[in-house]
């Protein structure tokens, strides 16, 4: 136990400490505004459901990603919530397989109105490197009504949060 | 890690069973087995003595197949997939597309119930279905369905460019992007005789041992963060994050994704050297205390000992390759038993554990990550020249090509038939396809609620089988 305690003191906290100084400006705006708005519109409690919709697991990596303590996403009033029924907005990773579009119909509809759509990574703007294959339907937006897309493959951490922040604001 | 001139034998398809059967006698693996569009059957062996050899011959009849399928139980499977993907009619590749149409086997009983989940999973990870049949907690039986990431690759892989299907293959598996692109320049340089600089192979041996330091750093992360111990799996993640991040300063990609291109040269530049030695003397100490820290929590212990076990003669029944069945104690680690010149002088060190459990894997992956970081510093000894690029000539006529190496989960097999610089057609393998299976049998007899902690220690691709 003495180890253990020992251990996290020594760690100390490591969240945003080793950004490049430029980017650690931006993303400090970034938190603060996604804070300001989820406090104001959603008293502080941002329920966001992921599916993965056929993507090759690198996004999946990168939305974790925003678990680890550099990032620490929940200091923002955002949470990973496991049942679509609690959840505001559903980030949709992969370019939607053919075999995975009925289960990401049936999670959107389970959500409580009103819902936002993310799409995240190229897979989930365009189908990706995958777009042609008639295994997949192609875009998020072929299936569901997108409000915001992010870029990436994969996305990083710092861009899948911008894309929250950016879809709550409109 | 590049394991050069794989001996590709062209037999008779007799011939080719008996030979498979030889492999199987000698304690040997089936790497991949794959059916062409010709068709041609092209398979993939490790075995101790021989190490990698290669066969090709015409399809095996279904009574050779039925003898191949005692022996290694992922050749029908696989080659029933490469039938879908590249002679079916249009009906059965529908029924790929929609993999909740298969049937499950039937559990009866008074005290017996179901329970299914998925595709859509609480966390945030692939897609699939598992269904329990469970008594009081114990699981009685579990059945796994896959293919809900299908996304057509095999069809994608055909005539098409070496750029595009580079790229593919990158994006097998996320999680092993540099072990299959990794494996796909070696298959495309076997076929075109491709011979690279030394300083070229080095860069791909680093990035590859990066992969599998973070990959399977993040993988203890998530498994502790699976036995509740929160602020440990933190610690993981920190230093996960550290060298993704130390991974773009390098490459320009968190993951390396497409840092590795066939028959092209490129190096590390000279002054990332020494940044990763000082990067890595900074992470060993920390992951030694880590590694002490998990050994002496008794909490974390009660978790991981004695579950999932998987026993050794089960894992050689079935096959098993890569993490999973090191911690059964079996040897098919692919640096060690068909070495290069750059794990000559630096064979990782095979863990003397048999037990099977999610420990032996937990203690499996924290070794091969300080056996990692020993072989970076022998890597990183020899100072970076970098090369200079150079046009190889590439052959015009249809050529086979196979690539294979250890990747974090095991060995990740590519085999490519190409024609100057258009792939005709490819199998990107990932070890998971073997290793399913075991997941099925390490459950039985273990409460529902240890199944993602058993599920996390084998930690098998889905979108890697999917294909």
């Amino acid at each position: 136990m003495w180890n253990f305690t020992r251990r996290l003191l020594h760690t100390g906290i490591r969240t945003d400490t080793t950004m490049p100084s430029a980017e650690l400006t931006q993303i400090e705006e970034v938190g603060e505004r996604l804070s300001q708005t989820i406090a104001k519109r959603f008293q502080r409690a941002l329920a966001i459901r992921v599916v993965d919709a056929g993507s090759c697991n690198g996004c999946e990596q990168e939305i974790n990603a925003l678990h680890n303590p550099f990032y620490a996403f929940e200091r923002f009033g955002l949470q990973f919530v496991a049942s679509p029924r609690h959840a505001d907005i559903l980030l949709v990773t992969g370019p939607v397989t053919r075999a995975m579009e009925s289960a990401l119909h049936a999670t959107y509809d389970a959500m409580p109105a009103p819902k936002k759509v993310i799409a995240i990574g190229d897979c989930g703007a365009c189908g990706g490197v995958f777009a042609g294959s008639p295994a997949i339907v192609g875009a998020v937006s072929q299936v569901l009504p997108v409000d915001v897309i992010v870029h990436g493959c994969p996305p990083t951490p710092w861009a899948i949060l911008n894309g929250i922040l950016t879809c709550i604001q409109r | 890690m590049p394991v050069r001139s794989i001996p590709l034998h062209y037999v008779t398809t007799a011939e080719h069973v008996q030979q498979a059967l030889r492999i199987k006698a000698a304690q040997g693996v089936v790497l991949t087995s794959w059916l062409s569009p010709q068709p041609e059957w092209i398979a993939v062996y490790l075995a101790p003595e021989q190490g990698v050899t290669a066969y090709c011959s015409l399809p095996p009849s279904a009574s050779e197949l039925a003898i191949l399928s005692q022996a290694f139980p992922v050749i029908p499977r696989l080659h029933q997939r490469a039938t879908h993907v590249y002679h079916s009619a249009a009906a059965i590749r529908e029924a790929l597309y929609h993999p909740e149409t298969a049937p499950f086997p039937q559990v009866s009983g008074s005290a017996v119930h179901e329970i299914p989940v998925g595709p859509v999973h609480a966390g945030i990870i692939e897609p699939g279905h598992f269904r329990f049949a469970v008594v009081g907690e114990q699981v009685l039986k579990l059945s796994i369905r896959l293919g809900y990431a299908h996304k057509g690759v095999h069809g994608l892989l055909q005539n098409t460019s070496v750029q595009t299907a580079e790229r593919l293959a990158a994006r097998i598996s996320g999680d092993s992007t540099v072990a299959f692109s990794c494996a796909f320049a070696q298959a495309y340089e076997h076929a075109h005789d491709i011979t690279l600089s030394p300083a070229t192979e080095r860069y791909r041996a680093i990035l590859l041992e990066r992969e599998r330091l973070t990959q399977h750093i993040g993988t203890v992360s998530e498994l502790v963060n699976d036995t509740s111990l929160i602020s440990i799996a933190a610690q993981f993640a920190i230093l996960k994050e550290t060298l993704l991040r130390q991974t773009q300063h390098y490459t320009g990609h968190r993951y390396a994704m497409d840092a590795i291109q066939a028959g092209q040269e490129r190096s590390l530049r000279p002054e990332h050297a020494e940044q990763m030695r000082q990067e890595l003397q900074i992470l060993e100490p920390e992951l030694i205390a880590l590694q002490r820290l998990c050994q002496s929590h008794g909490g974390l212990q009660d978790r991981v000992v004695n579950s999932g076990i998987l026993t050794p003669e089960q894992a050689r029944q079935l096959g098993i390759v890569g993490i999973v069945a090191k911690a059964c104690g079996i040897d098919h680690d692919l640096r060690r038993l068909a070495p290069s010149p750059l794990y000559r002088d630096h064979r990782p060190a095979l863990e003397p554990i048999t037990t099977g459990d999610v420990a032996a894997r937990l203690q499996v992956r924290l070794s091969e990550c300080l056996d990692s970081i020993n072989h970076l510093h022998h890597l990183l000894k020899t100072p970076i020249i970098e090369p200079q690029a150079v046009t190889q000539a590439v052959t015009q006529t249809s050529t086979l090509g196979i690539g294979c190496v250890e990747g974090a989960r095991g060995p990740v097999v590519v085999v490519l038939s190409t024609r100057g610089d258009v792939i005709e057609w490819a199998h990107c393998h990932d070890p998971s396809w073997q290793n399913w299976p075991a997941l099925e049998w390490a459950v039985l007899g273990n409460i529902v609620a240890d199944f993602p902690l058993i599920n996390k220690s084998f930690n098998l691709s889905y979108s890697g089988v999917d294909g």
